[in-house]
């Protein structure tokens, strides 16, 4: 399910379907992925080529040097250089710090590295700054997946904090 | 074996004790009895062998015990030497680096500030770009011979690179065969050190890093047969003697490189013969153990070169750094010659102070070079007319920013041990923006000379910068006198902030937008509050009047106390600190009525934490002063990535930035603009203390959060306000920076409309008193003035008003 939806957003069918649906869509590939503690490894929201035109749509309006960075972080989180992708895209924050795509970046990789509560606080303050409707709907999808990441852990909390009370 | 030999020097040493005593008492009996002559020439005989016999024995047993004793001191002396030499030999102090200068196409950056940048990171002038370390200027043009650095993410090789300037901005940034460059960053200026106990500070260089011109100086000067000898060199001695008695004093010294090493490696400075003779001793044993270059490198890092207060220079490479600002790799055959020079006496020879003393010390540097050949005529003479070359005093490399090496030491000491800072070499990479950290110094200074009063004492002052987005925290001055590592007011001043915390009062109020408006009338009339000790608090303005029933903003913009008293009363003073704490406010706060009005001690750090939160639109995101820290080795150990938390909704953020941006357009921060361009869109608050001790100002734009404090130490009243004084200081360095205007303040649910100024009823377009105020959806006022037509529309017209 999830490599379908990736595969209508790059063909760019998605974008005149109802942010409704989107959730839907979202929600049921939801459902086949197991819920696990682990830091996701690959989500619908990292998804190469989607990542690819949200530089692209950037770019339009954007620093070539943030750009630059963004390719470059990218391309170490996806070997599995997330340390050094945040390395990365923080000089980029330092050149821009106004840039949505940095900080959706960012939030993906806090996701990744288990940092979900952080990724969730960052995606936020992405669409705090961006009107570009993709970018989005992208932070939308990935706030959703993280949600349902963080549930377990929310309960997991609550459970524990259930026993101290004990 | 040792012991076997020793056993049976023993043995002979005992079988020899005898003869003395015999001989002694045989002969005291001899000379107490009469004796015949051939009795007496035996007996004379005898006594004569009996001496040398008794003599040999006496130096066989000096000698067994002397070469015991060097027996043990040698076991003992070469347990220290291979001991130290073998384990780590130095405590390195971390090292602090600013945030490097990024030059990409579109930096607002004007060309002279770039090229003061660079003189203060040490790159020479030239004619020509050659070398790393260079650079040439021809109108907004520079040419830059970049060096090359371990940054966090990875190593950058040193490049040419030309930024072209136009108006303030890089328009072009390309490399030296005229193609597009898309990012290049300069090597981070160096800060200074977390300087250790003993204030011995290094850097510590390989031999393969070191200059080959540098080592043969050195070993010209110094130590000419360092190749040859084992520790010790006779005809070094002699040669030093001849050279001194030829010009008349003390020009070279006997010492070889591996003696001058061990004194000051492992001996301390007494002058006795035996700490000479376990330095001969420990010299030859460390020859012994130790190849020619381990010798050489360790000289190299170890060698005293400079002092600086309690701190000491050793070693070539921060030495480099430390008189000329630039890598030991760079420097030139004159730079070189100057710093052989200092070795003999880095007091005697400080180029700072005896630059006459140093120079001529240079030259003779320079004609031994010549003399042994290693340098040209040409070359000598060429390096001979060259000046110093030190860096001034201001500019050395040493703690230059001590108020933000302290803020990277306290933060540091949360994830490190004190000891780990002070010795185990680690590489810390700050958030410091050079260029804005020394325009905060100057503005501080500058203003406050202007600011002091004849007569009394001299005004101090502190500042915080930090990016109002993200938190880094940019600069911090802890006083007027920047370089002094005294007192660090940024940190530790803590004092009243006044009226600094009524953004967080109107904020609390604005958080219920169901119970208070910007347009909400709020009375201004004189207050008394009874307090838990009964007695009756009446705080009153600053003009000593009452302005009667005000809005809401206008009491902020106008810096009212007794409306903020009366606000602060009906939304209950323990929310205040609730919200207090949201934005940011550490430990606990007694919630107490004056509180209000700012009797709360706070540090210009704390202050700048709180209005971090205001001026990233309701994010908390915590103040970072270190990027990344890195270890000796280069190897990345921690990265303090940011974080961002939203605590207020965007809404009410868009409420409380609309009336600190009215502060600075029609309120007590309006004086900002006698210095800013009114185009550009500001918030702000200032703040002032009873009697006038302190004097505040907190404001932002889009990308820059600056606070400013001002009194004296002494807590002594001053003749300023906030809007008198600190907002010059911040004005002052506001001006300088290329700053981005705030937005109109927006948010989802968030509607602009059109207010009666006297009533807080909706207003009309036409009406003179009528101003657009943003209200969170379904608290804006539903009557219209009687003054004012009905708005026929009904509805916001925020897309309206941004044209207007």
């Amino acid at each position: 399910m999830v490599n379908v939806v990736s595969q209508q957003f790059e063909a760019g069918d998605l974008c005149y379907l109802s942010p409704l649906l989107l959730m839907l869509l979202a929600l049921l590939s939801g459902c086949s992925m197991q819920t696990s503690f682990m830091p996701m490894q690959s989500t619908l929201s990292d998804d190469p080529a989607m990542l690819l035109r949200l530089e692209q749509e950037a770019a339009a309006g954007q620093s070539v040097a943030v750009i630059s960075l963004l390719k470059q972080s990218r391309q170490q989180w996806q070997e599995g250089n997330l340390d050094h992708g945040l390395v990365i895209l923080h000089r980029a924050l330092r050149i821009n710090p106004d840039d949505p795509l940095v900080y959706y970046y960012m939030a993906m990789i806090q996701s990744a590295l288990g940092e979900w509560h952080k990724a969730s606080q960052l995606a936020h303050r992405t669409l705090a700054l961006t009107d570009a409707p993709l970018l989005r709907k992208q932070v939308h999808l990935f706030l959703v997946e993280l949600s349902r990441l963080m549930a377990p852990e929310a309960q997991s909390n609550q459970a524990h904090t259930a026993l101290h009370a004990l | 074996m040792l012991a076997a030999f020793l056993y049976d020097r023993h043995l002979r040493i005992r079988q020899h004790d005898h003869f003395p005593y015999n001989s002694i008492m045989a002969g005291m009996k001899r000379k107490s009895r009469p004796s015949g002559k051939s009795t007496g020439m035996r007996s004379s005989s005898k006594q004569k062998k009996g001496l040398g016999v008794s003599r040999l024995s006496l130096i066989l047993k000096l000698s067994t015990v002397g070469l015991t004793v060097l027996m043990t001191l040698m076991i003992y002396l070469n347990a220290v030497v291979t001991q130290k030499f073998e384990g780590r030999k130095w405590a390195i102090p971390a090292k602090v680096y600013a945030q490097p200068l990024e030059l990409y196409a579109g930096l607002r950056l004007n060309p002279d500030q770039l090229q003061l940048q660079l003189h203060r990171q040490g790159y020479q002038p030239v004619k020509q770009v050659v070398r790393p370390g260079t650079f040439s200027r021809e109108n907004n043009r520079l040419h830059i011979g970049v060096r090359g650095f371990h940054f966090p993410d990875g190593q950058e090789f040193s490049r040419q690179v030309v930024a072209i300037f136009n108006n303030g901005t890089l328009t072009a940034l390309k490399d030296s065969a005229g193609r597009d460059v898309v990012l290049a960053r300069l090597d981070p200026q160096l800060m200074g050190s977390i300087s250790p106990a003993r204030h011995e500070d290094r850097m510590l260089v390989s031999l393969d890093q070191v200059p080959r011109h540098l080592t043969q100086t050195l070993v010209t000067v110094e130590d000419r047969d360092f190749y040859d000898h084992r520790g010790l060199s006779f005809t070094g001695i002699a040669r030093a003697m001849l050279a001194n008695i030829s010009a008349g004093g003390i020009v070279q010294g006997g010492s070889t490189l591996t003696q001058q090493l061990v004194k000051n490696f492992f001996l301390s400075n007494e002058r006795t013969l035996i700490r000479k003779a376990e330095e001969a001793l420990m010299s030859l044993l460390l020859e012994w153990h130790y190849n020619k270059n381990e010798i050489l490198e360790t000289y190299l890092n170890e060698v005293y070169l400079g002092q600086q207060g309690q701190r000491a220079i050793h070693g070539f490479s921060l030495a480099s750094q430390f008189y000329f600002a630039r890598p030991l790799q760079e420097l030139d055959l004159s730079r070189v010659a100057l710093l052989v020079a200092i070795v003999k006496g880095p007091s005697w020879y400080n180029p700072h102070r005896y630059p006459g003393r140093a120079l001529e010390r240079r030259n003779l540097v320079l004609d031994m070079l010549l003399e042994q050949g290693i340098v040209t005529e040409n070359e000598a003479v060429r390096a001979q007319r060259m000046p110093l070359g030190t860096v001034p005093v201001e500019r050395l490399q040493a703690n230059a920013f001590p108020a933000y090496i302290d803020l990277v030491r306290r933060q540091l000491q949360t994830d490190y041990q004190e000891r780990d800072l002070e010795s185990e070499g680690l590489r810390i990479f700050t958030n410091m923006n050079p260029i804005i950290q020394h325009q905060a110094q100057e503005s501080l200074t500058r203003k406050l000379q202007q600011l002091d009063r004849k007569g009394k004492q001299p005004l101090e002052g502190a500042i915080v910068v930090t990016d109002a987005r993200t938190g880094d925290v940019q600069a911090v001055v802890g006083g007027r006198d920047s370089g002094f590592a005294g007192f660090n007011r940024a940190l530790d001043a803590r004092r009243p902030i006044g009226s600094l915390i009524k953004p967080a009062v109107y904020l609390t109020a604005l958080m219920k937008p169901t119970k208070y408006t910007l347009a909400t009338k709020i009375d201004d009339a004189p207050v008394s509050i009874k307090l838990m000790n009964g007695q009756l608090w009446k705080p009153s303005n600053f003009d000593h009047k009452a302005h009667g029933e005000v809005l809401l903003y206008q009491a902020l913009v106008k810096s009212y106390n007794q409306a903020t008293v009366r606000l602060g009363m009906a939304v209950g003073v323990d929310q205040v600190v609730n919200t207090l704490q949201i934005m940011g406010l550490s430990g606990q706060v007694k919630a107490f009525p004056s509180l209000l009005l700012g009797s709360l001690d706070l540090s210009p750090m704390e202050v700048t934490a709180m209005y971090q939160t205001l001026a990233s639109g309701g994010y908390r995101t915590p103040l970072r002063a270190i990027n990344a820290v890195l270890d000796a080795e280069g190897r990345p150990m921690r990265h303090y990535s940011l974080v961002v938390e939203q605590i207020f909704p965007a809404s009410s953020m868009a409420l409380i930035h609309f009336a600190m941006q009215e502060t600075m357009r029609n309120g007590t921060g309006k004086s900002a603009y006698r210095v800013i361009p009114d185009t550009m869109v500001l918030a702000g608050k200032t703040g002032t203390s009873d009697e006038q001790r302190d004097g505040w100002f907190a404001g932002f734009s889009r990308d820059t959060l600056a606070v400013v404090w001002v009194g004296y130490d002494n807590n002594a009243p001053t003749h300023l306000t906030g809007g008198t004084g600190a907002i010059k200081i911040w004005s002052d360095l506001m001006q300088q920076r290329p700053l981005k205007s705030l937005l109109k303040p927006m948010a989802e649910g968030v509607s602009w409309i059109i207010v009666d100024e006297q009533t807080g009823l909706r207003g009309s377009k036409t009406g003179g008193s009528n101003k657009f105020l943003p209200f969170i959806d379904g608290s804006a006022p539903r009557k219209c003035a009687s003054c004012a037509e009905e708005d026929k529309s009904g509805v916001v017209d925020w897309f309206r008003a941004l044209f207007e």
